[in-house]
Parts: C-alpha cells; sequence; structure tokens
C-alpha cells in the first residue's frame, strides 16, 4: 500500500507515520498491511467493523502495544514531548474516591495548563463518590483532564459513546481546535462530525482503506 | 524544599483518601475491633495471673490485613485507572512512589489507630498498646515487596490475603525442613514481648524490604510502561 499524505496539513510539523505496519491481537493479525502518514491539521478517523482492529491499531500508535511487523514513528516538533496521550473506554474512575479527590489529583498533574475552552466537565457535587456517577458523567471527567494535557499526539479510542449531544458538541470543538497543532487520531463506530471531518481509515478484512481529507468530505 | 515530588505526594495522597473511604477498610476496622475487644474481654475475666499474650492482637491485625491491605495497582489494573494515569499524567515510576508511599502512610495510620485501641482496651498498657502494633506494623511492611510483586502478577482485591497465605505457606514450608528456631531467626520473628530492643532483626528485615523494592522497580517498568486496557 502505497504511503498517503493530507496534503491539507503536509506543512505542519506533528505527525505519525506507519510503514508495513501488521497488527495482532492475541493470536490473530487484524491489520496485515499498513502504510500511512497524517500530519497535524485535522482529526484522522479510525472507522470499521466492530473486531476490524481500529482499538488494535490505535493501541499500536499510542505505544501502548507492540506492532507484529513494521514501523510507527511520531514526529514531534522541537522542544515538545514525545509522550502520546491515549484514552480507551474501558478506563474507569476509581471507586472509592470522591470528584474532590479526583479533581484534586489531576490539579497537580495539570498544573500551568490552560482550561478547556468547551464545557466539557460536568457541573458535580465535590463530595459525590466517584462510583455512583454515571458512565457518561464519568467519561467527561476523564477527558476532561485528558485533554487539558498537552502533547503532540492525542490517541482516542471511541471518546463518544455515552456522551450527550452537548459533551460531543464541546469535545468535537476540543478535537478540532487541537488538531490544528497536534496529531488527533479517533477510532469510532460513531458518525463522524462533519466539522471535524479528516482523513478516515477504514480497516476492513486485515486492509486498511485510506481516504484523504477531500475524499472523506465528499 | 519539596522532599518527594508533587506526582507522587498526589499520588499518595489519593490513594490514601480511597483507603480511608473504603468499605473494605472500614470492614476491617470493625473486624479488628471486634476480634481486639473478644481478646481483652478473655484476658480480663481470666483468673489471675493474667497471661502474657497478645490478648488477639495479632489475629486481629490479620483480620484488618486480609480486608484492607493492598496497593492499589491491581485495582487500579482491573479499572484500567493505570491505562489512564501512566503515561497520559504520570511515569510509572512515579505511579509506583505513589502507591508504595500510601500503603505506607495507611499502615502508620493503622499502627496509630491500632496502638490507641489496644491502649484504651487495655486500661493504659502502654508497653502492650506500642509494642504489638510495632511489631505487626514490621512484619506487615517486610511483606510489602511481596504485596507488590503479587498485585504486579495477579488481578485482585485482596492482594493482603493472598501475601498472608503466601507468607504463612512458605514460613510453615521452611519449618518443617529447617525447624522453627532458625526460621524464625531468619525473619526475624525471634522477638520477646515488651522488649523492644528484641525488634531490632524485624525492624532491620523492614528496612531491607524497602531497599527490595528498589530492585523490584524494573518487574513495575516492565507491567506498567505498557499499560493496556484490559
Amino acid at each position: 500500500m502505497v504511503p498517503v499524505s493530507d496534503p491539507v496539513t503536509l506543512a505542519l510539523p506533528a505527525s505519525v507515520r506507519v510503514e508495513t505496519l501488521r497488527v495482532r491481537r492475541s493470536f490473530s493479525t487484524v491489520l496485515s498491511s499498513c502504510s500511512w502518514e497524517h500530519h497535524a491539521g485535522v482529526p484522522a478517523w479510525l472507522v470499521g467493523e466492530n473486531g476490524a482492529g481500529k482499538s488494535s491499531l490505535l493501541r499500536v500508535l499510542a505505544g501502548r502495544a507492540r506492532a507484529a511487523g513494521g514501523a510507527v514513528r511520531r514526529t514531534a516538533p522541537a522542544g515538545r514531548t514525545l509522550s502520546p496521550l491515549y484514552f480507551h473506554p474501558s478506563i474507569r474512575l476509581p471507586r472509592e474516591a470522591t470528584v474532590r479527590d479526583w479533581l484534586r489529583l489531576t490539579k497537580t498533574f495539570l498544573e500551568g495548563a490552560p482550561p478547556l475552552d468547551e464545557p466539557l466537565a460536568p457541573d458535580l457535587a465535590p463530595d459525590r463518590r466517584l462510583e455512583t456517577l454515571s458512565t457518561g458523567e464519568a467519561k467527561r471527567l476523564l477527558l476532561a483532564a485528558l485533554l487539558r494535557r498537552d502533547s503532540p499526539f492525542l490517541f482516542l479510542d471511541e471518546p463518544y459513546d455515552h456522551l450527550s449531544d452537548e459533551a460531543r458538541a464541546a469535545l468535537t470543538a476540543i478535537l478540532v481546535r487541537r488538531a490544528r497543532h497536534d496529531v488527533v487520531v479517533v477510532a469510532t463506530n460513531q458518525p463522524i462530525p462533519p466539522e471535524a471531518m479528516g482523513p478516515v481509515v477504514r480497516l476492513d478484512g486485515n486492509t486498511a482503506t485510506i481516504h484523504t481529507h477531500a475524499e472523506a468530505a465528499r | 524544599m519539596r522532599i518527594l515530588p508533587a506526582a507522587v505526594t498526589a499520588i499518595a495522597d489519593f490513594e490514601l483518601r480511597r483507603r480511608l473511604r473504603s468499605r473494605a477498610s472500614l470492614v476491617g476496622a470493625i473486624g479488628f475491633l471486634l476480634v481486639l475487644a473478644a481478646g481483652h474481654y478473655l484476658y480480663w475475666t481470666a483468673p489471675p495471673p493474667r497471661p502474657e499474650d497478645s490478648r488477639l492482637f495479632g489475629d486481629a491485625f490479620a483480620l484488618f490485613i486480609i480486608a484492607a491491605a493492598h496497593l492499589g495497582i491491581s485495582d487500579d489494573r482491573m479499572h484500567g485507572v493505570d491505562t489512564f494515569l501512566v503515561g497520559n499524567l504520570v511515569s510509572p515510576a512515579r505511579y509506583v512512589a505513589g502507591k508504595i508511599l500510601g500503603a505506607f502512610a495507611f499502615l502508620v495510620i493503622l499502627t496509630a489507630g491500632a496502638a490507641v485501641v489496644a491502649a484504651a482496651l487495655s486500661l493504659g498498657d502502654i508497653a502492650y498498646a506500642t509494642w504489638y502494633p510495632l511489631q505487626y506494623a514490621l512484619m506487615a511492611w517486610m511483606c510489602v515487596p511481596l504485596l507488590l510483586l503479587v498485585e504486579l502478577v495477579m488481578e485482585t482485591r485482596n492482594a493482603g490475603a493472598v501475601v498472608l497465605i503466601l507468607f504463612f505457606t512458605t514460613l510453615f514450608t521452611l519449618v518443617h525442613f529447617h525447624g522453627a528456631v532458625r526460621v524464625t531467626t531468619w525473619f526475624g520473628l525471634r522477638t520477646t514481648p515488651m522488649e523492644f530492643g528484641s525488634l531490632g532483626p524485624l525492624a532491620m528485615r523492614a528496612l531491607g524490604s524497602s531497599a527490595l523494592l528498589l530492585l523490584l522497580y524494573p518487574v513495575c517498568r516492565w507491567r506498567l510502561g505498557r499499560a493496556v486496557p484490559r
């Protein structure tokens, strides 16, 4: 497969490039060979049926799993950390803690980070135990902390599931803004928000079909 | 001047608050109180001269450990919390250091609380109320490297119970082959009640366990470096 570059964003420095990538999940190959390059500018989307290998590919892109073959190269502008941010839908908040405990913890790691422009974090009573939050509330709390963190790479697996329309809109706005300078790759089964359209990697039958931003927009 | 990185103390603080709010700690505390109260009831109702034993302190402490002792690493892994924290927000080293510091702080609180309860039930027998909590706290800290290993390898919320089983299985197996005197000497368990100097060997081993935690860091790094969702 020929490497494809998104022409709109080619000039921007943060990028992720995969070369003849082979991805396995347990003992089966979910992606036999994929070459692709994506630059900051607009979010990229991984789509496909359940079990097609979106999450497995995203884990490899984020450096959370090893590729069975090929290479992933992440390039960041000078002076920026290479450490990517990663979100998976199975992540849960610690049950016994309260909202206040969680906010106190994340505040330490987000010292100096600017607040999000969109209201993604839900308005919750500080004494509420995290185990009593709905799936959507917990997810918004997690995403709100993650998205304040600076990194040139953001890999999100199913971030839209369980979110209200308002939270989805806020997340989309954040991702679009963030993607101007950072590589943002989102794996999803949900409809891609038109305002966040970018290159689409469709996984099906061990192969990846790559649609450029212009193709996907059509 | 800050001695520890803010990330380490933040993780430790969070872990401690989690631990203090958990139902397991509440169950452990109630169990501890009931068993120690029973031990003292038997002690105070026994005809003089009363037996100079622990008044079920060891049993009460072990019950608490079974119910509530864990570092939280395995629990985090089961819920993907480590996937979120490690890599995204904090390095594996600081995460593990925070967990261990949190466990240490919890042990200090537990020991202090146990001493207060023991002092009350023994009607102010300070030697008793400090010696036994100190002995069991040192034993517990000696087992922390094993606790860390268990949590890195197993998916469990009851790592304390697993460690207790492993510890006593090892102890009884060794005693079978080498005799009780040699084995208790190896582990620093040959102590004399109320003689604080006799806790020296145990204290040295507990200190050695802290050093062993550093040696276990590569295992932690390997396990957490690629924290992936289940």
